[in-house]
């Protein structure tokens, strides 16, 4: 009978370990696309006067008069300093990708403006890696975590014969979490002007990326707590129990669509309104899972897992919330100010089966997003003032992202901020570059709730570089 | 399938959107009302109030501000005479002339005499295909100005309110 428990119990942890974690993943905003906007601490709704608006606010796009062609790399540099078991480990991972590209074109008009172009915008980065070890003095483990629901300790010899295993914690445990993988989006906009100064304008976004989850755990015995104990009794060689080995690649290929409405009203030089509607996004995943595991003996034997027992591939959607992001931008003498608000309800993020996961296990994942996520109110604030004689500008940031788990303190809101420079050279070619940096608290579970948890501090560097020709 | 959908609909949507408040210059016949709301609106229209005019913003106001479709064309010379302490301003004119650029002279085919006082296009490609004519006179500049002449960047706030309305009929063209 526990066996049938454990067969089915397998598929539902095994094959299907999607988490209100992966809709998460996808409903977060990226950290920003474009040197200038980023400069500005992405509060760009009231402004989007150039290529990054089909990104940000395609109404701002409608206030190009030239033709412009931009584009920009970006550097991350993502540092986590885990805290587990009272012991620190730093670990960091880098990113370089295409930022953005742009292309616009102002149709010539007798009157108003309309202007239609394409971008590509960088989405998400999902870069990142953790590393901790630590001794877990308590009488959980992942073996034994494990047992409850899969066959992987039994065919180990971590268990005897009726999947009872004598180990109870007191474990070191060790690893590491490798991420990686982005996404971005092609972008076709359209923005007009549909009244004196009301602007208009239609995003229609078509993304794809990848992600990657390396997850490496380790459990061992440095104490001997169990060496003498014949964990699977009738295997004398697993009376020296040495290491627990758990490896676990997580592979996403991921293409989406989305639709943005903007709208931005200019008050004379003085000010601009912008307002922006993101309609909910799908994201089609089609992933491929897969584990290995051994354990190893003081006898020198090694007892592995048939990872092809222990493959699966699902294709399913998650469909992100709404967004709406209002904000103002100020002009004072050469001095830009911008600010704006963000609201999204991360409680709406669902799951949609396509094959493989089965109606009842999406309902209780779907249940699940709702009860534990929340809706927040994100904040942008730029500034940009231009140096007039020599054509060059300065610019500076600040905004958070909040946690969008119920009950999180604010320690895990995202926090960053940003500086930026620009420089204009012959009229026609801006350069631009942009720096910011993030920080903020997240903690990770290896198994159970509170049972052997990495608290975590991470911090984001991250570089963009932009040039645009206008002509 | 989708995509095809996205990309049909963004492909006619500057037709839809056409004839809202902005009119999309395909060269085509206007009529008489249009033509006059038009005008009256470029009149009211202050182009000293775009985001980026004014000294405060130096070279990037034309690359906000200037369309392509414009050429520039700066005049209104000031030597201020020989004495050193008056200061020159150098003003460019985004300004329609509106003796070689009336727009009613769109309405295809009045005015189409060939006397070519009032058929120019407001292009400056001085594209033909439409029966017009552009006219893009010489720049001037000041002799003793330093300016390069090709920014809208006067160097007083009385070029700001200038850079778009100026009355001095130099052309926009």
């Amino acid at each position: 009978m526990k066996k049938l428990l454990v067969i089915s119990l397998l598929f539902a942890g095994i094959g299907f370990g999607q988490t209100v974690n992966d809709a998460v993943r996808l409903a977060l905003p990226g950290f920003g696309s474009g040197a200038r906007a980023m400069g500005m601490g992405n509060a760009f709704v009231a402004m989007s006067d150039d290529g990054l608006g089909m990104n940000y606010n395609p109404a701002g796009i409608a206030l190009v008069r030239r033709f412009e062609l931009g584009g920009g790399f970006k550097y991350s540099n993502v540092q986590n300093n885990s805290t587990f078991f009272g012991n620190q480990l730093q670990a960091g991972n880098t990113s370089a990708n295409l930022d953005n590209f742009s292309l616009l074109f102002p149709i010539p008009t007798l009157r108003g403006s309309l202007v239609i172009g394409t971008s590509y915008n960088a989405q998400h980065d999902f870069t990142g890696k953790m590393d901790f070890n630590g001794y877990n003095r308590g009488n959980t483990s992942m073996i034994q975590d494990l047992n409850d629901y899969s066959e992987i300790p039994f065919e180990l010899y971590l268990t005897d014969d009726d999947y009872n295993t004598k180990i109870n914690g007191r474990l070191n445990q060790a690893g590491s979490r490798l991420q990686s993988g982005s996404t971005g989006v092609w972008n076709f906009s359209v923005g007009y002007e549909a009244y004196k100064n009301l602007f208009l304008g239609l995003t229609l976004g078509l993304g794809n990326g990848s992600y990657e989850n390396n997850y490496d755990y380790h459990e061992t015995d440095p104490l001997g707590v169990y060496t003498g104990t014949e964990l699977a009794p009738g295997n004398s060689f697993t009376n020296d129990f040495r290491r627990f080995s758990y490896k676990t690649l997580l592979n996403w290929d991921i293409s989406f669509y989305e639709v943005k409405l903007g709208m931005l009203y200019q008050v004379k030089d003085l000010a601009r309104v912008g307002l922006t509607i993101e309609l909910p996004r799908t994201f089609t995943i089609k992933e491929r899972y897969g584990i290995e595991a051994a354990s190893y003996w003081g006898s020198g034997r090694e007892v592995s897992i048939d990872p092809e027992d222990y493959k699966s591939s699902v294709e399913y959607e998650i469909s992100t919330p709404f967004k709406f992001t209002g904000g103002v931008s100020f002009n004072v003498r050469g001095l830009i100010l911008s600010a704006q608000a963000s609201f999204m309800d991360y409680s709406q993020a669902k799951f949609k089966d396509i094959s493989g996961l089965g109606g009842s296990f999406v309902g209780d994942l779907n249940k699940d997003v709702q009860s534990s996520l929340r809706a927040v109110l994100n904040y942008n604030f730029g500034a940009e003032y231009t140096v007039p004689f020599v054509d060059a500008r300065v610019r500076a940031g600040y905004f958070t992202q909040k946690s969008p788990y119920k009950d999180d303190p604010s320690d895990y809101d995202k926090k960053f901020v940003t500086f930026g420079l620009g420089y204009l050279l012959d009229g026609e070619l801006s350069f631009d570059v942009a720096y910011m940096y993030g920080w903020w608290k997240d903690f990770g579970e290896n198994y159970g709730f509170a049972e052997s948890r990495t608290l975590q501090d991470i911090t984001l560097h991250s570089a963009v570089f932009g040039v645009s020709f206008r002509f | 399938m989708k995509k095809l959908k996205f990309l049909l609909l963004l492909m006619i949507m500057p037709f839809i959107l056409s004839g809202c408040y902005t009119v999309v210059d395909m060269g085509q016949p206007l009529e008489e009302e249009l033509i006059t709301e038009i005008e009256k609106d470029y009149e009211e229209t202050d182009y000293g109030e775009s985001y980026y005019s004014g000294s405060h913003y130096g070279g990037y106001s034309d690359y906000y501000v200037l369309p392509w479709w414009y050429s520039i064309t700066p005049v209104t010379v000031v030597s201020g005479g020989s004495s050193d302490d008056t200061p020159t301003h150098t003003t460019v004119v985004r300004k329609r002339d509106k003796e070689s650029l009336n727009l009613r002279n769109r309405d295809g085919g009045r005015n189409s005499s060939g006397d070519g006082t009032g058929s120019s296009a407001t292009r400056s490609s001085g594209n033909n295909s439409s029966g017009t004519t552009a006219t893009t006179p010489t720049p001037t500049k000041s002799t003793s100005s330093n300016d390069s002449g090709g920014r809208s960047s006067g160097s007083s706030d009385d070029g700001k309110k200038n850079s778009g309305r100026s009355g001095s009929g130099g052309g926009r063209k």
